[in-house]
């Protein structure tokens, strides 16, 4: 047996004759942010990643940290194209400048890319544009809403209000054959949607689920055009007035209903604070006729309305009442300090922290009073304007600040409930004690901490809510101080 | 034209001697060129499935046979890059394979050069599991018409391997690591003129780092049922004298 020659080399010439013949290269996936590139210079619409992942259904989690090129990495659950490929196989990612990507690392789907993947999820609308794509405004502006068909129902928003931290929530009117059957609320979340939808279904019956999801989808772009033309929150200066009339005369709260619209403030979603159970049948009959209600004026809707101006003029009271002002302005700064602290301690996923909505919204419009710039202390996710992200570092006039107010809550603490403070107790000096949530026994005033999904929620104490309740009912002030809501529907209640 | 048919001692499925395979990576392989030994999805009792890797230089090509042939007891498949690397590689895991950390495999950037070309016809079929025989003669028909017709444009003969599910061309080429996209090309030519839908000549396999499998290794894609059964890659012909 003779041994085999070893190989000879093929000539160079051979190589690229028969490469010659290669057909053209697949076009590679035209530049991804070549959406529309900007007729006319106008500025380049972002897609809003997570909105638009959402309203697709795909479960996805954002890394937290940009990759390599600093793009943005939505980790898909599910490759959308073989269900077997998990969590981390497939992604999406945002360049800065919004250029997309996508990737899924199994062979299966080499050269899948944006477009395929932007095809198979189904392609994003105008309105998960930020801003919107022109193309798709044309047709929504100007004509009036006709309302949105499900199977046998028809949605029609009823209101729209986004909060202070711009978060929406539209108000659905299901009709029947021109029949009122419901009122819908649906929040700009996932949850919030996912409820809506459920409900939904069971009102239209046989409709599929991405039925549901397309109707919620045009439902929002519906109402956020409403915002956009709306002038202002409230459903009506009338309706406003005749609740807020109630409200000032009638309104008695009880302490822990009082204590509980303020931890809701801190604590969780404004938005998501049921107001539905201090509003009754006789306050319902005084709005109607103070405001001259029509009488066909659906109940409903008639209690959604006064619902959402419970929820202003709490709102408002919140923040505007000038003697509460501090305490909260330094409660919410401590607690900020706090949730800094925090911020050092990443979660074991790598995940940033996002701090609750409402907290930061206000946060925001108590920074602005005290001509803080939020910019400097806050900003905008760029992808998901829902959620504020911290500064990972506060620069040392925001620390400045903050320290100044919180030494002030902690003396007036100190001697308004008898809470000792060591000698040269400073809570931005604390050290995490033993475990990464002893900071919190440390600060006053918190009691504890939980956290839901990826929100930390903070508990106020019983002692720094009793102490902020006291303070409001002292801030009462009979004759009003102009402006707010200054005649406080605390201060009629029962005092300590 | 008749190629050399290599003799094997061993029945199909029975493993080859730890010196029989380095005889084979001898002519595989370019004389003093350093190469990578990859197992990949190594699982051993109820560890996780983990990549093995380790740098050879050619003096010790039957140590590394004999790991493979270890690993391949354990791993999805065993491979071996064809290009050259670049010698300081082997201080990362001299002689000898170990777990593989991230970064610790070789890269495009670590070939020094092309010396050989990659023909790899495939089976369609679910990527997770193995061939057919009817599958993978399939194959066999595209990647003997292809050898054909490059002997037709008087390209001198290849090696041919079995890989376990589809089969290779060796040829021997010289082209920097950086070409440009030549061997893409090539490859993609190739693709467009024997791909049919049963079998693909997969023209990813153009990047100098590609590694291909090692003979006398199992190639262990789903489960070894009787319809898809693992089976030993193979150097089957090789150019004759």
């Amino acid at each position: 047996m003779s041994e085999p020659e070893r190989l000879r080399v093929v000539p160079r010439e051979l190589l690229e004759a028969l490469a010659a013949e290669a057909p053209a290269a697949e076009p590679a996936s035209p530049p991804p942010s070549g959406q529309k590139p900007a007729a006319g210079g106008r500025p380049r619409s972002r897609l809003l990643v997570e909105q638009w992942l959402n309203d697709r259904h795909v479960v996805f989690r954002r890394k937290g940290q940009p990759d390599g090129k600093g793009r943005t990495v939505w980790v898909l659950k599910e490759c959308p194209f073989d269900s077997s490929h998990g969590d981390p196989d497939s992604c999406v990612m945002q360049a800065p400048d919004g250029a997309l990507s996508a990737h899924c690392f199994h062979a299966s789907c080499k050269g899948r890319g944006w477009q395929a993947f932007k095809e198979k999820i189904g392609p994003p609308e105008a309105h998960h544009y930020d801003p919107p794509l022109s193309g798709a405004k044309g047709g929504r502006q100007g004509q009036a809403h006709q309302g949105v068909p499900l199977g046998t129902l028809l949605l029609v928003v009823d209101r729209t209000r986004q909060s202070p931290s711009g978060r929406l929530t539209v108000t659905l009117r299901v009709l029947r054959d021109g029949q009122a059957v419901d009122l819908v609320n649906v929040f700009g979340t996932a949850t919030g949607r996912r409820a809506a939808g459920k409900q939904l279904q069971a009102l239209a019956g046989e409709v599929s689920s991405e039925a549901v999801a397309a109707a919620l989808s045009a439902v929002f772009a519906e109402a956020a055009r409403q915002l956009d033309e709306a002038p202002g929150p409230g459903t009506g200066p009338a309706l406003r007035e005749a609740v807020r009339a109630y409200v000032q005369q009638n309104f008695r709260p009880t302490r822990r209903a009082a204590g509980r619209v303020l931890l809701a403030a801190f604590g969780r979603a404004f938005d998501r604070v049921g107001f539905l159970h201090l509003v009754n049948t006789d306050m319902l009959t005084a709005v109607r006729e103070a405001a001259k209600v029509p009488a066909d004026e659906d109940e409903y809707q008639l209690l959604a309305k006064v619902e959402l101006e419970m929820r202003i003029i709490f709102g408002d009271l919140l923040t505007t009442l000038p003697d509460e002002r501090q305490a909260l302005a330094a409660t919410v700064v401590g607690m900020w300090a706090t949730v800094k602290c925090l911020s050092k301690t990443k979660a074991r996923d790598g995940t940033e922290h996002t701090v609750n909505i409402a907290l930061i919204g206000l946060v925001q419009q108590l920074l602005e009073r005290k001509q803080v710039t939020a910019g400097k202390w806050l900003r905008v996710h760029p992808a998901h304007p829902a959620f504020v992200r911290y500064h990972p570092v506060l620069d040392a006039e925001g620390e400045a600040i903050g320290q100044e107010v919180l030494l002030a809550m902690n003396a007036e603490l100190a001697t308004s409930t008898g809470v000792k403070l060591p000698e040269g107790f400073s809570p931005f000096g604390l050290k995490r004690v033993g475990k990464r949530h002893g900071v919190f026994r440390e600060l006053p005033g918190v009691s504890g901490h939980g956290e839901r999904g990826k929100t930390r929620v903070m508990v106020l104490s019983r002692k720094l809510t009793d102490y902020l309740l006291d303070d409001v009912s002292r801030a009462r002030s009979p004759g009003g101080d102009g402006g707010s809501y200054g005649n406080d529907p605390f201060g009629t209640g029962e005092q300590g | 034209m008749s190629s050399y048919k290599y003799v094997h001692a061993q029945d199909k499925g029975s493993a080859p001697t730890a010196a029989q395979v380095a005889g084979q990576l001898r002519l595989l392989l370019v004389p003093g060129q350093v190469v990578e030994l990859r197992a990949i999805k190594v699982r051993r009792g109820s560890g996780r499935p983990h990549t093995e890797a380790g740098f050879f230089d050619f003096e010790h090509l039957e140590d590394m046979a004999r790991a493979a042939l270890e690993l391949t007891r354990v791993a999805k498949g065993c491979y071996f890059t064809l290009n050259p690397l670049h010698p300081d590689l082997l201080a990362r895991c001299c002689n000898r394979t170990d777990w593989a950390e991230e970064g610790s495999l070789s890269k495009d950037k670590d070939v020094l050069r092309r010396t050989r070309l990659l023909v790899d016809a495939d089976p369609v079929r679910d990527a997770q599991v193995s061939a057919t025989d009817e599958e993978k003669a399939r194959a066999r028909e595209v990647v003997l018409a292809a050898r054909d017709y490059l002997r037709g444009r008087g390209w001198p003969d290849p090696y041919l391997l079995d890989s376990g599910n589809g089969y290779h061309l060796v040829y021997g080429i010289d082209v920097e690591a950086d070409d440009g996209g030549l061997v893409g090309r090539v490859l993609r030519a190739l693709a467009d003129r024997f791909d049919n839908e049963h079998v693909t000549i997969d023209p990813a396999v153009c990047n100098p780092s590609r590694i291909c499998k090692v003979p006398g290794t199992l190639a262990r894609k789903g489960d070894d049922t009787p319809e898809r059964p693992h089976r030993r890659a193979r150097l089957l012909e090789g150019p004759r004298a």
